[in-house]
């Protein structure tokens, strides 16, 4: 067989499997006969073992080096190393959509796995995601095939974009797209949830619901990382529409994280937390067509294709299918009126909803915006990070406030006692806070309000950890420590979630005092001269020419001095790449503690050169506090699902 | 009753106006810079950077112009426009507060002020008829678990009582 072949008819097999799944699921239904919903699984399992084949064949393809496949001929080079041609998988929309089906399909098999039932729930669940997997075999199949082969045989490929041969791209797109592909699942449980009337999709659909938003938000902070490391402009959120398109289902599926607890302690919410879910997917399809069709100007716009019309039509049907569910399942899907005062955690849990889809309502339009002014007036006008920054830094300084408001306020109704007893030390350490932030060169407004609204949330979530060690005390009475661990192991979901909020904290402070304490210089140097910034000195020794396979580079080689000694040698270099005509730079990031020495060559010649150096205080608090809320959400997640239902109204209700 | 409506109110217009913070909370303007100015254009080169962040010979030329435009006294609304009339409508990266763009700045309070009154709806909505029944049902449910547990606690009682007077 064709060497293309075996790839292609890998995916049409998939797909057949997958088709033959719903037609067996679908059947199912009316006849309810164990016998043909074991024939849908197994046909659903195939179709993941299809896939896996496909992916794996185009792996071959590019270790390989077939430059007659296309995919392999567009994305790879004979000087590219092997781990970026590993990684050129997804570098392409064809590769990026084949890692969706296949993260999708495995995800699939797994939940057909560890959910052996054969009730009309799991036959709805497998329904959609077949439905889902199905669209997605189907666009490969027809409008973005990875395995199609060129007529002859190309002596070398054309490469991979430089700016995707960097670490960060290695790990980057495919967290972010099994993020993506995650998502499908706590949606198919919920369709099944709300077609069967069966409540417990929620508990069901958590722990896939936490994966799939850890894996988004590993893709969204490596790709802050990649931008801030590769695109070389000393920043790691550019509100770029692709960066955009990441950020929404995120921002929906924590608004959705945060709502199932209402469902879950009080049954309320019920028809919310399916429309959460239900747009948390559909924007994830939508992020899909953003990053790949090519259809915004983004520096992610590798290519364009013509996926739009395909992933369009899956929108609205799913949307179609999913609020026509939802509409008639409205009566019997009803929850019971939970609020009972304005003061109670149910209520700041709606705030914190809203402003998390406001947030989100404000981003879509602004990232469609380009489109609507297309259609409109004939001319796209992107909507720059000026716009977001005025719109959504104040609405998300709002969100954290009341992060530190939402753990410490009491179910169903708070009195004005125990808000004074909750609240009434968060208030005197953010004083406290205020008093000291101009000693320590805090004075602007913007400084002074972050340094209240972190205090806060800081402060009211340690009281909540020390009271759970006094409630610990009470009944053991052992140190502070271990009853500190005592408290902490016997509710992991709520100090993980606590430790969730801490962290975001610490990136908070890390995008506030890198994007307002900040200095930047632009200079031009020649060998043997220095320039002064922020106490540091900086020395230009000269440059480097060498010539690599595919490219040349010009290393500058900076000293970087404080005190009059030497501390530390800077290389950023620029690199031109004849193939392409392109020149690319790579800028050279000095480490001092939590601030960055960020240095960008911006002209290189034999004698001189022209520099753009910035100092980023506390920078590094993003990338710590990033890995802290990653580790702690996985902490939350280690929680069994027994000790989250052990205190709950649903305990052993099937409702 | 009064009283209790107007505590309702009162905290509904405190979170309402926390909500509304964002549009106090805005810089205040300054003098015009070149940093200000080229933070709210795109680069004209076609790189999708914006002005301020990108390096390339077109950023320098169009950087210059603002810097003239900024010595001959004009403001950055003018500078803006005069950008505009340049390299076209769609240099601007920030939205203007007119015409189809202001949709861009009336939806965030728009969309504030709509989900702050379904709250305040949802958060004083009366229980329906088939809810107290619901709830009167759940009642009736906890009454015989808890009548199950008593008896259940009787019947310990009981024989630890009689344990005891054997003792």
């Amino acid at each position: 067989m064709c060497k293309g072949m075996i790839g292609y008819v890998s995916l049409i097999s998939a797909f057949l499997s997958t088709f033959c799944a719903i037609i067996l699921f679908s059947v199912s239904l009316k006849k309810n006969h164990p016998g043909l919903i074991r024939f849908g699984r197994g046909a659903l399992l195939l179709a993941s073992v299809f896939i896996t084949i496909a992916a794996l064949w185009l792996f071959y393809l590019l270790v390989t080096r077939d430059f007659q496949s296309m995919y392999v001929a567009s994305h790879t080079n004979r000087a590219l190393p092997l781990v970026y041609t590993l990684s050129a998988f997804w570098a392409g929309q064809e590769g990026s959509l084949l890692l969706w089906a296949w993260a999708l399909s495995l995800f699939t098999a797994v939940t057909l796995f560890v959910d052996k039932k054969n009730d009309e729930f799991a036959i709805y669940k497998s329904l959609t995601l077949a439905a889902t997997l199905l669209f997605f075999l189907f666009t490969l199949m027809f409008a973005a095939n990875p395995f199609q082969r060129l007529s002859f045989k190309p002596v070398d490929g054309l490469g991979l974009n430089p700016l995707l041969r960097s670490p960060g791209m290695i790990f980057h797109p495919p967290t972010l797209l099994i993020g993506y592909a995650g998502f499908t699942i706590p949606f198919a449980y919920a369709m099944a949830g709300l077609a069967t009337g069966n409540e417990h999709w929620i508990y069901r659909s958590r722990k896939w619901a936490l994966s799939a938003w850890i894996f988004l938000s590993v893709g969204i902070v490596l790709g802050g990382w990649w931008a801030y490391r590769v695109l070389g402009w000393g920043g790691y959120w550019a509100w770029d529409p692709v960066e955009n398109a990441s950020l929404m289902p995120w921002l929906v599926g924590t608004a959705f994280l945060h709502s199932v607890m209402i469902q879950e302690k009080r049954r309320g919410m019920k028809r919310w937390n399916f429309l959460l879910i239900t747009f948390t997917f559909i924007l994830v399809i939508y992020a899909t067509f953003l990053t790949r069709s090519g259809i915004l100007s983004s520096v992610h716009s590798f290519a364009e294709s013509p996926i739009g019309i395909f992933f369009s039509t899956f929108i609205v049907l799913t949307l179609i299918a999913s609020l026509g569910l939802f509409v008639s399942k409205y009566e019997v899907y009803r929850s019971r009126n939970i609020f009972e005062a304005s003061l109670s955690k149910e209520v700041s849990f709606l705030f914190n909803n809203l402003l998390f889809v406001v947030l989100t309502v404000v981003i879509l339009v602004g990232t469609t915006f380009p489109l609507i002014s297309q259609a409109l007036r004939g001319f796209q006008v992107t909507i720059g990070a000026e716009y977001y920054n005025e719109v959504t830094v104040p609405l998300g300084l709002v969100l954290i406030f009341l992060m530190g408001i939402c753990p410490s306020i009491a179910w169903r109704r708070a009195n004005i006692a125990s808000l004074k007893r909750s609240f009434t030390w968060p208030i005197v350490a953010s004083m406290v806070g205020l008093i000291i932030s101009p000693l320590l060169g805090i004075r602007d407004f913007v400084g002074l309000l972050m340094v209240f609204i972190c205090v806060f949330v800081v402060a009211s979530h340690g009281l909540e950890f020390w009271r759970g060690i006094k409630a610990e005390g009470k009944t053991k009475g052992f140190g502070y420590v271990r009853n500190l661990w005592r408290a902490v192991q016997k509710n992991r979901r709520r100090y993980g979630g606590y430790l969730v909020h801490i962290s975001i904290v610490i990136i908070l402070v890390g995008i506030t005092a890198s994007s307002v304490y900040d200095s930047s210089r632009m200079f031009t140097l020649s060998r043997g001269e220095t320039y002064s910034i922020e106490g540091y000195t900086l020395s230009f020794e000269g440059v480097k020419v060498s010539e690599k396979a595919d490219r040349a580079v010009f290393t500058v080689s900076l000293l970087v001095l404080k005190d009059g000694r030497v501390i530390h040698e800077a290389t950023p270099s620029i690199e031109y790449y004849e193939k392409m005509e392109q020149y690319i730079t790579r800028v050279h990031i000095h480490t001092v503690g939590l601030k960055d020495l960020y240095v960008i060559p911006l002209e290189v010649w034999e004698d001189n050169a022209t520099f753009k150096v910035k100092i980023l205080p506390f920078v590094n608090l993003i990338w710590i506090g990033a890995f802290l809320m990653l580790a702690s959400t996985v902490f939350a997640m280690t929680s069994s699902e027994k000790a989250v239902l052990k205190n709950q109204d649903l305990k052993g209700n099937g409702r | 009753m009064k009283m209790k409506n107007a505590r309702k109110i009162a905290v509904f217009v405190f979170i309402f106006g926390l909500l509304l913070l964002p549009i106090s909370v805005q810089a205040s303007e300054v003098k015009t810079t070149v940093e200000e100015v080229s933070r709210s254009v795109w680069c004209p080169c076609g790189c999708t950077m914006l002005l301020s962040d990108c390096e390339c010979e077109t950023a320098y030329k169009v950087r210059t112009q603002i810097e003239q435009m900024i010595s001959q006294g004009k403001t950055k609304e003018e500078i803006i426009f005069e950008l505009q009339m340049i390299y076209g409508e769609n240099i601007l990266a920030t939205p203007q507060k007119s015409g189809l763009e202001l949709m861009l700045w009336v939806l965030p309070i728009a969309a504030a002020v709509g989900g702050t009154a379904i709250i305040y709806r949802l958060a004083y909505r009366k229980p329906s008829d088939v809810e107290l029944e619901e709830e009167e049902y759940e009642s009736e449910e906890l009454l015989t678990a808890m009548a199950k547990y008593d008896e259940i606690f009787e019947k310990e009682y009981q024989k630890f009582r009689e344990r005891v007077a054997k003792k």
